[in-house]
């Protein structure tokens, strides 16, 4: 393909533009818009090599295409923005940054759901209500949680027991590869409510990895609610917020002892 | 073990919750988490387990046999200490690739030490590949660090995991289990499958696993009429039978608990007038009748019923 990539863009371009012509001449449409999904999917090193070190090649590829980029890249100080323009699709916003519920958000999440499942197989509407929670507002997420609560249930409705577990087992699969300075990343987020808190390759990991995800247009960020039942997670904001509280008692603490 | 019919998805339940009864309390779940997903979920898939002893492993592979085979599921196994047939990753492509076929399940064993360094990262790689060729689940049998490395330096191949299932922990002693019937239960158990599955599990633990000794004769007795009545409820009368004839009985004897002597001795004689064999039961409601007539504890007996009317 490398070899002969040139010939390949030309007559692909060839191709989009004949195809142009045809529906323009039939007044549909004047332009195409390609859309490449699950390249966001692909390793991160192809990923890179795809967008940063060789986006050239998508550029001569000469036609209106949408690509998907793993997140990861956006922060990396390796921009993707060789292209055109990116854009960052967000998750879906449950809550706003001051904690305050986003029904808009919840509204979509059940709709969403509702087109893989049949609500009424939940024992109780809140249960779907508590999937979404835990999902974080990512689609994807939303459908690993579905997914799982259904190898997991053994009765016709999914109660809640079987939502509860499905929520744990996520969290395990998490446990796996989360190390300590992670989750200090992670409590330290949360701490200060979403802060940026950098893009060092430790949080792009996070990012990439949806322990950590963003919100909007990743002004703010937050840890996936499964992290934060992880004991690791809390010993780590635990920790993180005492800190302050153990602080100002010393100081309290301080004249008194001087005067004593 | 009676023969499964693929098309059948009650038999298929019903198996896979007897299956389970002999695993530990904790890894019901999983267990019945993994089989559903070998027999019902999509074309391709890469899973991963837990497992700390081989023996354990390879019961559950066993009954993981079991249950897929008749179902149509062919099973392979790839032994990767046999460095001589894969002595790396793109020999063990190569291997797939061929019997990787028919919605086939394969299992990868004793993984520890070849599932390193390059070949990690190969797999990381391949996935996709993989993807396109097979049409197969593969199911890597992992030790706890050699999970925790790959979760952590596999992402992409750990990102496309159908599941994870834990089933580390020490294996239970275990007794093969007797062939089972499948005629329905006259004791109508108003738990699922799934709970008295599980609730075998858990009485399998208490009365044969660490500390059973310690457990007093009269609780020890009810947790055996416990497990006889589930078994009796699952259609496993040979089971049932078993622990009341040569575990409760000879306990409630030995205690001088003339009540439950008799009581057992009912239970013993409904699952023979059950199977038939109903001279054998009637000589048992005879030895029992006149405890059973103090306590009025006769039971749903047909045949005592017509020969005693009035009872049963």
């Amino acid at each position: 393909m490398k070899k002969t990539f040139t010939q390949f863009a030309d007559a692909f371009k060839a191709l989009v533009n004949a195809a142009e012509e045809t529906l323009a001449e039939r007044g549909l449409t004047e332009r195409l818009l390609l859309i490449a999904d699950g390249t966001d999917k692909i390793p991160l090193d192809d990923a890179e090599r795809l967008f940063v070190h060789e986006s050239e090649q998508l550029l001569a590829i000469q036609a209106l295409v949408l690509y998907t980029a793993p997140i990861t890249l956006k922060y990396g100080g390796t921009s993707v923005s060789k292209l055109d323009t990116d854009e960052v699709l967000p998750i879906i916003e449950l809550h706003q940054r001051d904690g305050k519920r986003h029904e808009v958000g919840w509204r979509t999440m059940r709709e969403l759901l509702a087109k893989r499942i049949d609500p009424a197989t939940f024992a109780d509407p809140v249960l779907i209500d508590r999937l979404i929670e835990y999902s974080g507002g990512h689609p994807r997420e939303l459908l690993r949680l579905l997914r799982m609560a259904c190898e997991l249930t053994e009765s016709e409705h999914i109660e809640a027991p079987t939502v509860e577990s499905a929520i744990d087992r996520l969290a395990a699969d998490c446990r796996y590869w989360l190390q300590p300075e992670d989750y200090e990343l992670l409590a330290k987020v949360d701490a200060s409510k979403g802060a940026h808190v950098g893009n060092d390759e430790r949080a792009r990991n996070l990012l990439w990895r949806l322990a950590l995800l963003h919100y909007n247009d990743g002004s703010w960020r937050a840890t996936h609610p499964v992290v934060r039942r992880l004991e690791g997670y809390q010993q780590a904001y635990r920790a993180l917020t005492s800190a302050p509280a153990k602080l100002q008692t010393a100081r309290r603490r301080r004249p008194g002892k001087s005067g004593s | 073990m009676t023969t499964l019919s693929a098309a059948d998805p009650f038999r298929f339940d019903y198996q896979r919750h007897l299956a389970a009864q002999h695993l530990l309390p904790q890894h019901q779940d999983d267990f019945q988490r993994l089989i559903k997903l070998l027999r019902y979920a999509p074309r391709v898939q890469l899973l991963f387990t837990r497992v700390v002893d081989e023996s354990y492993r390879r019961l559950l592979i066993g009954k993981l046999q079991d249950l897929l085979e008749p179902a149509g599921r062919p099973v392979q196994t790839a032994d990767l200490s046999d460095e001589q047939q894969f002595p790396d990753f793109a020999a063990l492509e190569t291997w797939l690739e061929i019997v990787g076929q028919g919605r086939a399940v394969i299992h990868l064993v004793n993984t520890g030490y070849w599932l390193q360094g390059p070949r990690v990262e190969t797999l990381n790689l391949r996935r996709n590949a993989l993807a396109e060729k097979l049409d197969a689940t593969l199911l890597w049998w992992l030790p706890a660090d050699t999970l925790a490395r790959l979760a952590r330096e596999a992402p992409d191949a750990w990102s496309w995991r159908g599941g994870v299932f834990d089933f580390i922990a020490e294996r239970p002693d275990l007794a093969e289990p007797i062939p089972i019937r499948l005629e329905p239960s006259d004791d109508i158990n108003p738990l699922t499958l799934a709970q008295r599955s599980r609730r075998l599990a858990v009485l399998h633990q208490q009365l044969d696993g660490e500390g059973s000794t310690a457990i007093p004769d009269g609780f020890r007795l009810n947790l055996l009429l416990e497990q006889a009545d589930l078994y009796k409820s699952l259609g496993q009368w040979d089971l049932a039978n078993q622990t009341l004839r040569q575990e409760a009985l000879p306990l409630a004897e030995r205690l001088g608990d003339v009540h439950s002597t008799a009581a057992i001795q009912g239970k013993i004689a409904r699952i023979l007038e059950a199977r038939g064999e109903l001279d054998q039961a009637m000589a048992l409601h005879e030895q029992r009748l006149p405890i059973a007539l103090q306590t009025n504890d006769l039971g749903p007996s047909l045949i005592v019923g017509s020969q005693w009317p009035g009872f049963g």
